[in-house]
């Protein structure tokens, strides 16, 4: 692992709000490829936006879950989960599942503020709903010498891009993962495909074995 | 049951009076949003714990508690409305608290205010920045008229008998007591 330490916390120091575009090739690549004949079920672990369901539930048909972990404390209740308990507790922080399984799943930033075996405990939960093949869209910092102290809001801009909004202008240390150190964390997901974006963070497709979702 | 726009004309007066008094939001049973038409009201000190049916827009800026069902018409949850109930409607605008699954035949519309858990279900269905939302949206045309249609065959078993109240209708200003809420 480079830099900050998994469990440790980070030193923050202010800054101001920001808002920036960056391209995402893999999350672009996601988009063009989807199959028009199949239904995607698509679980974002964000706060969801228009952008999102206009693309996928509108022109779609698509099924779009939104678990908004920052709002919903779901963050915290994961890093501060006991062991023994997190499989029967934390199945709360999803969306109440109908009879499909997920095929697409959305982490953006978050693994950057989740401990170890929080991150495990997460991948172990979608893995629980997961179909064969499901792929999990993952950004995290990576490049850069810091992050913003929240998690950002991400919202897809058109042309391959993504809109990145910091609700305040406190950074903390990154990276927290080495791509190497996340893989571990991922539990079944595996690796597919990762880029280096030009703003510092990685971009990652995993996927969840078992054949074509 | 609480039965909006069905009521003889006596009821609903006594009904809008006794709404007027209670509201403490200065709200009326039957109010008119500029450009718009008639639509009744459930003011912010009124407490209902049943199911809600009606043949005309209703804004809730109480707390509802149950089902809420307007089939052919437009239901609104203001900033101060909070509902925990499954709503059945034509076009759902949320600018408060709901807790339940939402089924709309036209339109949902999820504000920046807005904080809702729950599944939604609609044609359109659009969610503003800044609004807190944990759950799903389906907008796949096949999947809403399921949904719609076996609501709709559902709560129309519910029905075979005579409409009667069945829940509690409380404000904050006459605590206990019930009262049917018309315009």
């Amino acid at each position: 692992m480079r830099g900050a330490s998994a469990e440790a916390k980070p030193e923050r120091v202010s800054g101001e709000p920001a808002s920036a575009t960056f391209k995402a090739p893999l999350l672009t690549r996601i988009f063009d490829t989807l199959d028009p004949e199949q239904r995607e079920v698509v679980l974002d672990l964000g706060a969801g936006c228009q952008a999102l369901i206009a693309r996928l539930a509108a022109e779609r048909g698509c099924r779009i879950e939104i678990a908004d972990f920052v709002a919903n404390d779901g963050l915290a209740a994961l890093n501060a989960a006991l062991p023994e308990s997190r499989m029967d507790t934390l199945g709360a922080l999803l969306p109440q599942p109908n009879d499909e399984r997920l095929t697409l799943i959305f982490c953006w930033d978050l693994p950057n503020y989740l401990g170890r075996t929080a991150l495990q405990s997460l991948c172990a939960l979608l893995g629980r709903r997961a179909a064969g093949g499901c792929r999990l869209h993952m950004l995290i910092s990576y490049s850069r010498r810091d992050m913003p102290a929240q998690p950002a809001h991400y919202v897809p801009a058109g042309d391959g891009q993504l809109l990145q909004n910091c609700k305040n202008g406190e950074r903390v240390p990154a990276p927290r993962y080495s791509p190497e150190d996340l893989g571990k964390a991922l539990g079944g997901f595996k690796y597919e495909r990762g880029v280096l974006l030009a703003n510092g963070m990685q971009e990652f497709v995993y996927t969840w074995p078992g054949g074509q979702a | 049951m609480f039965e909006l726009g069905k009521k003889d004309s006596e009821a609903a007066q006594a009904a809008a009076r006794q709404t007027e008094n209670m509201s403490a939001a200065g709200s009326a049973a039957g109010a008119k949003r500029p450009g718009t038409g008639q639509f009744a009201v459930i003011g912010r000190s009124i407490q209902i714990n049943g199911d809600v049916k009606g043949d005309e827009d209703l804004m809730i800026e109480g707390d509802v508690s149950g089902t809420v069902e307007l089939r052919n018409h437009s239901l609104t949850v203001g900033k101060e409305g909070k509902v925990k109930a499954n709503i059945f409607a034509r076009a759902i605008t949320v600018d408060g608290t709901t807790e339940g699954d939402m089924f709309a035949s036209e339109r949902i519309a999820v504000r920046a205010t807005a904080n809702v858990r729950g599944n939604l279900l609609a044609p359109r269905v659009s969610l503003e920045d800044g609004a807190r939302f944990k759950g799903s949206i389906e907008m796949d045309q096949q999947a809403v008229e399921k949904a719609v249609g076996s609501s709709a065959r559902s709560a129309q078993r519910t029905e075979t008998s005579a409409p009667r109240p069945n829940g509690d209708v409380k404000t904050s200003a006459d605590r206990p007591g019930s009262a049917a809420v018309a315009r």
